[in-house]
């Protein structure tokens, strides 16, 4: 915790030192009102009056704006989301923050000791981006689906209690407190979707979602282990939250739940349903199903011994083990293969595949990335440029080559995709780079993050701290002004009518403030 | 500890407010009413600047009143104001801090023990005025039937001896008691007022509040919030969140409602004095001991009761 006293400390410095943004209120009496007076302690001459401030009358300040929370859209508490036309854009807000402790009875060991630490979880709830609370803190995780849509969508889990907690972290490790969250915990299953505009919301009992083309977006559960058949529902909207469709029932005609369901979507907005059932012995059966955009089926039902995997407009089904195929939306089986390996890097989908003893590296229109190789790729990014390595053994010896077939000099374990322009570089175990590719310099390191995503038109990079370790910090760094602008238990960006919002809680202080116009449009502190 | 950190974080939210959107367009000027800031001519010799301005903190309850000495000294809008000054953290904090010297001046409510303790241990001797009074007042939803309390029923709602509304003339139901955290300037305020010691009630884990505006919304905003009680101070729900108030009511107290006659006559009975305070060690021409003269003079209690707080 000194760590981030420090770092605030510094930040407060260096405001103090440095800062004289546009917005720092200039003093306006520097005007002919007072040119005689003293702004400067040291500067009184020891002999002269004591110092004093005086006003010939107090000025009209005029009167304060109500409350710390800048008001409700509503006047009465609400629970649910209303969709309107006239909200503007929508943000989440943290209005309260639990604290328990994550392994209240912790053995002698030492592991288990490290185990035992208190977690925060916070409830949010949904404001206008001029800072009216239009829904109160009932939902326990919110993610941001940023193309479910013009405008985004906000996929958000409800909280199973709407009674009112909020506790002091000091307070927070006890027995009771643990039995307490866990009486309290979200029903997974029970999920709402809200449009960053407001405009529309969907409550479905189910907890995934999955974004299908740019018109459509599926939901569905996760898993059936105590549902019925007729519970293997996959729901399809529009973005005006409409049902378009549904796979329902038992498409399989297997008299029994899925063990598990998987969305995902092929180039040309054809959903791509999986479902898998599990076998006491041997072997289970999954089938996979495609539809269109109205429902339509556009390919037969795929059965496959492993699983279906998108790939641009194609299919990887795998049929047993060594044994795959590349199937089109037509059904052709383009190729077969005894290897198949897919992975997203640089912002694309690349394919590695046997064929004929050699290994081909393809992009999602089968074009060759590279020439064939004699031995098993091993793909990552350098740089924003691919690479692939001879990788029989990690460690010494090992040969790494850009597409063009140059040796690469992988210097740090890996390097991620960020964007044109910036890369994250792993550095160590666990620490992140942020680095200008342009420039090549290293913009910032950042210690035990993930990959940072921008926002902001690429002014703020977001780091969001990992798990692992007893305390969880996100990070924003301002990439304009090359400096850390926030550190906080957590921290949440969002990109909601034109404007970037940070959503932020520390030490159980939480704030929402517009970077793009400077407003700190909520703020709650714990007294 | 994440005690710091509260205060920290409104210091970075100031950092990131100010300085974080250079792009921003004006921010605060020509939102509201604030736009045209008069500027008072200055009869001293001395002028506070952004520079030499003292770093200010304090109670929340006071926030206005900080708001209102930054705005009229600096000469800029209450919004501005908002910005150079941090009234975050417990009222605890506020006073570590500026024992610390993390503030040069405070505008804050009565010490808490744990403060007075910390005080003394540092050796840092403060020197504090009392420029206000405010009070400790009840709150119950607006469809509860009792619409006063004596201190003796207070007492024994809150030491767990009356259970239910029905004995203080109320609805048959269980009366929920709620708290506040212990290091906050609400608690302070009840643990002196009600004086109950060990007779205490522990609440229970869901029945103590971390915030003020927390405590409002369990009384005011919830459903099944009818058969809640809790505390606040006066000024911070009449003139910060009086929107509570819609829901909520406030409870006379032996019969005396809380206003700012009766609080300043004494007729209502729990009262409390705020203060202005900084470190006696202060220098005689220092920013903060100018400002503090300033706000303890008559301009100043003129400025306080302008703020609609009781002065004193």
């Amino acid at each position: 915790m000194k760590r981030i006293a420090a770092f605030f400390l510094a930040g407060i410095l260096l405001c103090l030192c440095a800062c004289s943004a546009p917005g720092t209120p200039q003093q306006t009496t520097e005007s002919s009102t007072q040119p005689e007076a003293v702004t400067s302690a040291a500067a009184a001459d020891a002999d002269a009056e004591p110092l004093v401030f005086r006003l010939e009358s107090l000025p009209d300040i005029g009167t304060r704006k109500q409350g710390a929370v800048k008001g409700r859209f509503f006047p009465e508490y609400r629970d649910t989301f209303e969709p309107r036309d006239d909200y503007g854009s929508i943000v989440p807000y943290i209005g309260s923050v639990f604290y328990y402790t994550s392994n209240p009875y912790p053995g002698e060991d030492e592991e288990d000791s490290y185990n035992a630490y208190t977690q925060p979880q916070y409830r949010y709830g949904l404001m206008t981006g001029d800072g009216r609370i239009v829904v109160d803190d009932v939902y326990a995780e919110v993610y941001f689906e940023e193309d479910a849509g013009p405008a985004g969508a906000y996929c958000m889990t409800l909280f199973a209690d709407r009674g009112v907690k909020s506790l002091h972290p000091e307070d927070a490790d006890t027995e009771e407190e643990y039995e307490w969250l866990w009486e309290h915990t979200p029903d997974e299953a029970d999920t709402l979707l809200v449009s960053a505009d407001g405009t529309w919301s969907i409550r479905v009992p189910y907890d995934k979602w999955y974004i299908f083309g740019e018109t459509l977006f599926a939901v569905y559960p996760s898993g059936m282990y105590e549902n019925k058949p007729e519970d293997n529902k996959i729901m399809v909207y529009d973005y005006h939250g409409r049902l378009q469709y549904e796979l329902s029932g038992d498409p399989g005609n297997m008299g029994k739940p899925a063990d598990s369901i998987n969305v995902r979507w092929l180039t040309g907005d054809v959903l791509m349903a999986e479902y898998w059932w599990s076998a006491e012995e041997g072997r289970g059966t999954g089938k996979c199903f495609f539809r269109d955009k109205s429902g339509k089926p556009v390919l037969e039902t795929l059965e496959e011994a492993g699983n279906c995997t998108a790939f641009g407009a194609y299919v990887i089904v795998e049929h047993a083990e060594d044994r795959y195929s590349l199937v089109d939306l037509n059904g052709r089986e383009r190729f077969t293969s005894t290897y198949m390996h897919t992975q997203y890097l640089n912002g694309e989908d690349i394919l590695v595949m046997e064929q004929n003893g050699e290994y081909r590296i393809l992009d999602t229109d089968l074009r060759q990335m590279c020439e064939p190789k004699s031995f098993k790729p091993y793909l990552k990014a350098l740089n924003g440029e691919l690479v692939y390595g001879d990788v029989q053994y990690y460690g010494e010896g090992s040969n790494w080559y850009l597409e063009t077939d140059k040796p690469a000099d992988m210097t740090t374990d890996s390097e991620d995709y960020i964007d044109g322009r910036y890369v994250g570089c792993r550095s160590g175990e666990d620490d992140i780079i942020l680095r200008d590719k342009k420039t090549g310099r290293d913009l910032v390191t950042v210690p035990y993050a993930d990959i940072p995503k921008l926002f902001a038109n690429g002014e703020l990079a977001f780091f969001y701290g990992l798990y692992g370790k007893k305390t969880h910090q996100d990070y924003v760094y301002s990439i304009k002004e090359e400096k850390m602008l926030l550190e906080a238990d957590t921290i949440a960006c969002y990109e909601a009518g034109g404007s970037t919002y940070m959503v932020f809680c520390d030490g159980g202080n939480s704030a929402v403030l517009n970077y793009t116009t400077g407003e700190k449009i909520y703020q709650k502190v714990v007294e | 500890m994440k005690k710091i950190p509260a205060i920290l974080l409104a210091a970075a939210l100031l950092l990131l407010s100010a300085c974080g959107a250079q792009s921003a367009p004006e921010t605060t000027r020509g939102t509201d009413a604030q736009t045209e800031v008069q500027t008072a001519r200055q009869t001293g010799n001395f002028s506070f600047t952004t520079d030499n301005y003292p770093r200010m903190g304090g109670s929340l309850a006071n926030l206005p009143l900080g708001e209102a000495v930054t705005a009229t000294v600096l000469g800029i809008t209450r919004d501005e104001a908002d910005e150079l000054i941090t009234f975050a953290g417990s009222t605890t904090d506020n006073y570590k801090a500026i024992v610390d010297g993390g503030f040069d001046i405070l505008l804050a409510y009565e010490p808490s023990e744990e403060a007075k303790q910390y005080i003394a241990d540092s050796g840092v001797e403060l020197e504090m005025t009392p420029i206000g009074t405010d009070a400790l007042v009840f709150i119950c939803s607006k469809e509860n039937k009792v619409d006063s309390l004596t201190l003796d029923q207070i007492k024994q709602i809150y030491s767990g001896k009356i259970t239910n509304w029905s004995e203080v003339g109320g609805a048959d139901a269980a009366i929920k008691p709620y708290q506040r955290n212990k290091d906050s300037g609400s608690q302070t305020l009840f643990d002196k007022l009600v004086n109950l010691g060990d007779d205490l009630m522990e609440p229970p884990v869901d029945m103590t509040v971390g915030s003020m505006i927390g405590l409002l919304e369990a009384i005011a905003d919830y459903e099944g919030s009818e058969n809640a009680l809790g505390y606040t101070v006066y000024y911070y729900l009449t003139n910060m969140e009086d929107d509570k108030l819609a829901t909520s009511k406030i409870l006379a107290l032996d019969g005396v409602d809380p206003t700012n006659e009766t609080i300043g006559s004494g007729e209502y009975s729990l009262t409390n004095d705020f203060y202005v305070v900084i470190r006696k060690d202060a220098a005689e021409d220092s920013p903060e001991r100018i400002l503090y003269n300033w706000i303890c003079s008559a301009q100043g209690k003129e400025l306080v009761e302008k703020e609609n707080y009781v002065a004193k």
